[in-house]
């Protein structure tokens, strides 16, 4: 289980995150949702220790992450897969060498099994095949599955994902969300999703906060976000005149 | 706070380094990498190093010619003094500054781009100490190949005097052959050795520095690269003017 409590980051003078607290459930895809620049990002990063928060703890379990010592930093790590933004696949590699990376520092397995694996983590986000192929070769929706190939190679036990289907056509956005969905059941992660996409929120999201402005905003399920009283939330979901429209017909039909 | 912005940056540089020994990863990861690295750093080089110190062995024989009009004074002069300028000053000093335009930009350019990609992030991610893991590599292989390429520098620069001057016709090959083996100061061999070594680190850390520090875009990483290969060339500078004081 992973928890966090009252995490609050500023930059020079500028407040990014004004106290967050929250729990993600194992076996769910967690959801952080908000505008562009409401600070989704640095809340991702202060939680897998990338950045490090002003005040509040990160708990993995019992462990916590802000001021654990570098060994105790290192395990929890081992546990951790995340997917970036832009994929930050390594451009010097080609597919296999990114999901060996992880594998060859840190599993004890001997070159055979290492393959094996990889062709495993290859074959459940469906590229199997492409081990060879150079990163320029990818599409971006090649790029995000790799990417998530990478992040289970380790069999971690969290799963963290910025924004896994920005700059994907909706299509290819289903597929990653359905992907990211299966794999945390099948393998019982925790999963937590930063995204502004409302499909992909309505497809899987099994819990959701809403952040506004670096502040927790709301929290709740994807049926009951449909039918919040929340200004800012209602503002966010339904933010186009068709998700307008589409709010009055449901609203009508209560 | 402009005041102190040097400072900062100083201690900030230094705090950098500190990061590269502090919770590094096991020592069979940095042979495998050192070794890519020499080859980028050091092989690769081989050849502009060499066309430049042709030429510039070449230039040096041809205008000391030109200036030594004066019958009195013996043409394997010559040879001594593109021997002594080249092993002393040239073959270091340009041979750093061309690897600074070279490998410097390269380093600070990936470092810069993985930086931006969240390349970097992705392998801190994994608990791996990326600094250390990235730039350490770099700068060993550096201190390694800088006095290689050096070395080869300084041969085939004066190598390149001695076409210059007997096609030329400047100076006889008796003359030149003597005038390079005249009054030699193995010490300065020593002391070349150790400006390239200094200059290795400085490069490769300042570039590695500045590239590992980037924030931003594109832009930046192209700004990062500029700022990298100026003040490592910069650096250079000085700490050639200060060990000339300290070892001369
Ligand atoms: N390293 C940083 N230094 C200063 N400001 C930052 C930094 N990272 C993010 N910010 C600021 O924090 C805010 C939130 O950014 P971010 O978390 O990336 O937004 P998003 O929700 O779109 O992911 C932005 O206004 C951004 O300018
Ligand atoms: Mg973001």
């Amino acid at each position: 289980m992973l928890r966090i409590t009252n995490i609050s980051k500023s930059f020079d003078d500028k407040n990014v995150l004004d106290s967050i607290s929250g729990e993600f459930l194992p076996g769910k895809v967690n959801y952080i949702i908000g505008a562009s620049g409401s600070g989704k990002t640095v809340l991702l990063k202060c939680i897998v220790g990338l950045l490090k928060p002003d005040t509040g703890s990160v708990f993995f379990d019992d462990m916590n992450l802000v001021t654990a010592l570098f060994n105790q930093r290192k395990k929890i790590l081992r546990e951790i897969g995340m997917l970036f933004q832009g994929s930050a696949l390594f451009d010097s590699m080609n597919v296999q060498e990114n999901i060996l990376f992880p594998l060859d520092r840190f599993s004890q397995l001997n070159c055979e099994k290492k393959i094996e694996r990889v062709n495993f983590c290859l074959e459940r986000v469906k590229l199997s095949g492409s081990n060879k192929l150079s990163m320029s070769e990818l599409s971006g929706g090649m790029r995000k599955r790799v990417g998530i190939a990478r992040a289970i190679a380790l069999n971690p036990r969290y799963l963290f994902c910025d924004e896994p289907n920005s700059g994907l056509d909706p299509q290819t956005s289903i597929v990653i969300d359905k992907l990211i969905k299966e794999i945390t059941v099948e393998f019982n992660m925790t999963t937590l999703v930063v995204s502004h996409d409302m499909n992909s929120v309505l497809e899987t999201g099994d819990s959701i906060i809403f952040i506004h402005q670096g502040k927790k905003c709301w929290e709740g399920n994807r049926e009951e976000i449909l039918h919040s009283d929340n200004t800012w939330l209602n503002e966010f979901v339904f933010a186009g005149p068709h998700q307008k429209m589409l709010r009055d017909k449901i609203e009508n039909r209560k | 706070m402009n005041k102190f912005k040097i400072l900062t940056a100083i201690g900030d540089y230094m705090m950098f380094l500190k990061k590269l020994f502090f919770h590094r990863e096991p020592f069979s990861v940095y042979i495998r990498n050192t070794a890519h690295e020499m080859v980028i750093i050091g092989v690769e080089s081989v050849t502009i190093v060499f066309i430049i110190s042709a030429f510039i062995g070449a230039v040096t024989v041809v205008q000391f010619a030109y200036n030594l009009e004066n019958p009195l004074i013996p043409r394997s002069v010559i040879g001594l003094i593109v021997r002594d300028m080249t092993i002393l000053e040239l073959a270091p000093t340009i041979t750093a500054i061309v690897l600074a335009g070279k490998v410097g930009s390269n380093m600070a350019g990936s470092l810069g781009t993985m930086k931006i990609t969240e390349q970097i992030d992705a392998i801190e991610i994994m608990g791996i100490n990326s600094a250390s893991y990235l730039v350490l590599p770099k700068i060993i292989a550096s201190a390694f190949m800088f006095p290689v390429l050096v070395t080869i520098a300084a041969f085939i620069s004066i190598t390149g005097g001695y076409f210059a001057g007997t096609i030329s016709g400047a100076i006889t090959e008796y003359d030149y052959v003597y005038g390079i083996r005249e009054y030699f100061v193995p010490y300065n061999i020593f002391f070349m050795l150790v400006k390239s070594f200094v200059f290795a680190l400085l490069i490769s850390s300042i570039c590695s520095y500045v590239g590992y520090n980037t924030k931003g875009g594109a832009l930046e990483v192209g700004r990062a690269t500029t700022v990298a290969v100026t003040n490592s060339c910069i650096a250079v500078l000085c700490a050639d003017y200060v060990l000339a004081q300290i070892l001369l």
